[in-house]
């Protein structure tokens, strides 16, 4: 048992063994690395045989009126914080997170605790590792993404935000090349937001990626954390 | 009881209906697959509140999102398994695991009376996932069907078994290079 363990991080990202910077960093290596993206869905589609294990159970009653009518299907309840476990110095970061979001608008009162339609943040880690972390959040009741990252995007490129869910990312927008940019959140990543969401970064030509997935280096990415 | 490729041609249809937000469509989609999809949410979130929780989640997510749904490779009870799966280990991850399974519960696979729901439409491919997990040794192929079925994490499977992480990494990695090898060449 003396050689390596073989890599088998697509594997293994695929059935979800992974939790912390290892799922981050392979979440990552899906999105900029095509043939890792491939393996991994070559192995997920192995593994549904599983769901076969699942023997059924009798469900509820159908509670029709309130699916119909919930405005958006995020998590029923706060999550901890655990998910910052993975970016370092977690509250230093969460904290000066919420300050810089705080700055641009500083005539809206903070939400009161039991608020229903919290703000969610994300601290994106830059992935070469050097530089400050980009303060990012969603304001729910404004279906709003804001983004404080400045100068991000070299001449001639933009840089563009996406949300990433299931490890597949959809386009949110660009980011201004000065001060700090607002996007409407989509009408159908808000009704699908859940907090495993990640949101990245990549850099693109100018106007955006002319795919539907990044085409340019994702320059930083980080899981969205409820307040 | 009609054959996998009528039940899964119904399902669709049923799925395009919901997708345009059609309630007795809705009604019609939970009959035919609430039972499945909550075995799902029960055995990973391992408690009943939680799990119908996941599941009245699960079916809000599918109302408001049938209308994306594409035949793909993906079937449609593929489809609502997989968000009933993620939607249930997002749960546990962030509320923490109600009840532990004993070890013999997760062991027992071979008691268990699986639904053929999956492996009819994909007969070929399960056979032969089951046929190379069967040719690795015990604890391998325990922790790769545990971290499907009951959604767990490198870190709790090796807590659940009293493993070192190292050496049930080690395990896993092993088992999962053996099984590409085996199921691979298709």
């Amino acid at each position: 048992m003396t050689d390596p363990d073989p890599d088998m991080l697509a594997a293994e990202y695929a059935l979800g063994l992974l939790e912390g910077t290892e799922r981050a960093s392979a979440m990552r290596r899906s999105l900029t690395d095509p043939d890792f993206a491939r393996e991994v869905e070559w192995w997920r589609h192995r593994f549904t045989a599983m769901f076969d294990e699942y023997r059924p159970v009798a469900a509820p009653e159908l509670q029709i009126d309130r699916i119909v009518a919930a405005p958006v299907a995020a998590p029923a309840t706060p999550r901890s914080g655990f998910r910052w476990a993975f970016v370092p110095l977690a509250g230093a970061i969460a904290a000066s997170v919420a300050l810089l979001l705080s700055r641009p608008e500083p005539v809206v009162p903070p939400p009161p605790v039991a608020q229903p339609q919290p703000t969610l943040l994300a601290a994106l880690a830059p992935t070469d590792q050097r530089g400050t972390p980009i303060a990012a959040s969603i304001d729910l009741a404004r279906n709003e993404v804001r983004v404080v990252a400045p100068g991000l995007a070299p001449a001639g490129k933009d840089a563009q935000l996406w949300i990433i869910r299931d490890g597949v990312p959809h386009a949110i927008g660009l980011l201004a090349r000065t001060g700090a940019t607002r996007l409407p959140l989509p009408a159908a990543e808000r009704a699908l937001l859940n907090t495993d969401a990640v949101l990245a970064v990549s850099i693109e030509p100018l106007g955006g990626s002319p795919e539907p997935t990044p085409t340019g280096p994702v320059v930083a990415s980080g899981a969205l954390a409820r307040t | 009881m009609t054959n996998a490729t009528e039940e899964r041609v119904r399902l669709y249809e049923t799925l395009e209906r919901v997708g345009t937000e059609d309630r007795d469509a809705l009604g019609d989609l939970y009959r035919m697959t609430s039972a499945k999809l909550f075995g799902i949410c029960l055995r990973i979130c391992g408690d009943r509140s939680s799990a119908e929780d996941v599941l009245h989640e699960v079916y809000t997510i599918v109302w408001k999102r049938a209308g994306g749904f594409e035949a793909g490779p993906a079937s449609p009870i593929t489809w609502l398994a997989t968000i009933a799966r993620n939607r249930s280990i997002d749960w546990v991850r962030a509320h923490g695991r109600r009840t532990m399974r004993p070890i013999e519960d997760a062991m027992d696979v071979a008691d268990d009376t699986p639904d053929q729901t999956v492996a009819a439409e994909q007969a070929e491919t399960a056979q032969r996932l089951y046929k190379c997990l069967e040719e690795l040794n015990a604890p391998q192929r325990d922790a790769i069907h545990t971290a499907f079925v009951d959604g767990m994490t490198y870190a709790e499977i090796a807590d659940a078994r009293g493993v070192p992480l190292g050496t049930m990494k080690s395990w896993v990695r092993r088992g999962l290079l053996q099984l590409r090898g085996c199921v691979g060449d298709d």
